[in-house]
């Protein structure tokens, strides 16, 4: 479950970050402020899935390799 | 060349054709310069490294003067929409080259994991490959393999550097974001300030990655040399690090570009390119501490 939803999360934001792209090669009336909005999102879902992967490890729903 | 030619913005169809450029003779002369001087190297040949050196420097020369052309003929407005077209379908083609480089690497890190390790192991229809072989390979990972190539090793623990470089790369994240809409709200303070912080942080990352190597050499015995773990371990997290020395090294030149008043809240093609290629590192680095270090 945990990894399932970590991959989705990773889904997300390489999903937002294509969008950013999009906007860039576009480059139509708004796109260069639709992109800077899709990069604002992506940072802020990384951040998130970073903080998740901290508290589930914290809660002991996964564990890194090695350990 | 920029200066061999009046203002084409007018001619808004027209595309704006350089003429008489030495850089791309110049590139290939170092590229092969470089390359054969790793290639003499590798065969032990004691002018390699030096050949080598001399390649990477020309590249270096190669870079710096075809940087300067093409800021000098955007800031001449030279460029028109047909221009401004194709240095974004050429961003588009490059990141495209970029995904499919790494997927290569995340791909041989993912069939090696789900795929080659457990048929050793001996799963599924690959039982008689085990039973041939007569080991007793059992499928795990992180493993060297039923040849124990390299010896007993440890993998680096996620919670030391990798997550402190995680917390690093995605605080450049931050700090390019911030940049990027201080650029577009005509904030030039703040637009210096969290760029020069950007690729800063961006350096760090390269050197306690460094310091990460050395740490698994020296304490960990995990090398290149180990087995199927070091062989895909290196070469992602390395090339990773390669592309954010590549990045920040960028971010250096937008950031001199910002210093000298390039760039307006509505035409920054070259920062918006820079900057998006800054969150794609980052996100590389994210998809590779999740499937390196935890999943």
């Amino acid at each position: 479950m945990s990894r399932l939803l970590i991959l989705a999360g990773l889904l997300a934001i390489v999903l937002s970050l294509g969008s950013a792209l999009v906007q860039l090669v576009r480059n139509k009336g708004e796109s260069s402020q639709k992109m800077a909005r899709a990069l604002t999102i992506r940072i802020g879902l990384s951040i998130l899935l970073f903080v998740l992967l901290l508290v589930a490890w914290q809660l002991g729903w996964i564990q890194p390799h090695g350990s | 060349m920029a200066q061999a030619h009046a203002p084409t913005s007018t001619a808004s169809e027209k595309y704006y054709v350089p003429h008489g450029s030495p850089w791309p003779i110049v590139g290939s002369i170092a590229l092969f310069t470089t390359v054969g001087g790793g290639a003499l190297w590798l065969n032990h040949v004691h002018a390699g490294p030096w050949v080598m050196t001399l390649g990477l420097a020309l590249l270096a020369f190669m870079f710096i003067g075809w940087f300067g052309t093409v800021i000098r003929e955007s800031e001449g407005r030279l460029y028109n929409e047909a221009v401004d077209r194709s240095f974004r379908m050429g961003m588009m083609w490059f990141i495209f080259s970029e995904v499919m480089f790494f997927a290569g690497f995340f791909g041989a890190l993912l069939y090696a994991r789900q795929f080659s390790v457990p048929w050793l192991g001996g799963e599924g229809t690959k039982l008689l490959t085990k039973v041939i072989r007569g080991d007793t390979f059992e499928a795990a990972w992180p493993t060297n393999g039923p040849g124990h190539i390299g010896g007993d090793f440890e993998v680096i623990p996620a919670f030391g550097l990798p997550a402190i470089n995680t917390a690093i790369l995605l605080l450049s994240g931050v700090t390019i974001t911030i940049a990027h809409h201080a650029l577009r709200a005509g904030n030039r303070k703040m637009l210096n300030l969290f760029l020069a912080m950007t690729f800063l942080l961006g350096f760090l990352f390269v050197y306690l990655q460094a310091t990460e190597y050395i740490e698994a050499y020296t304490h960990h015995n995990l090398k290149l040399s180990t087995g199927i773990y070091g062989s895909t371990f290196f070469p992602l997290t390395a090339f990773h690090g390669f592309h954010v020395t590549m990045g920040a090294l960028m971010l250096v030149v937008i950031w001199f570009r910002c210093l000298k008043g390039h760039f307006t809240p509505t035409h920054h093609f070259a920062f918006e390119g820079v900057a998006w290629y800054w969150h794609f590192v980052d996100v590389v680095w994210l998809g590779l501490f999740i499937f390196v270090y935890w999943l």
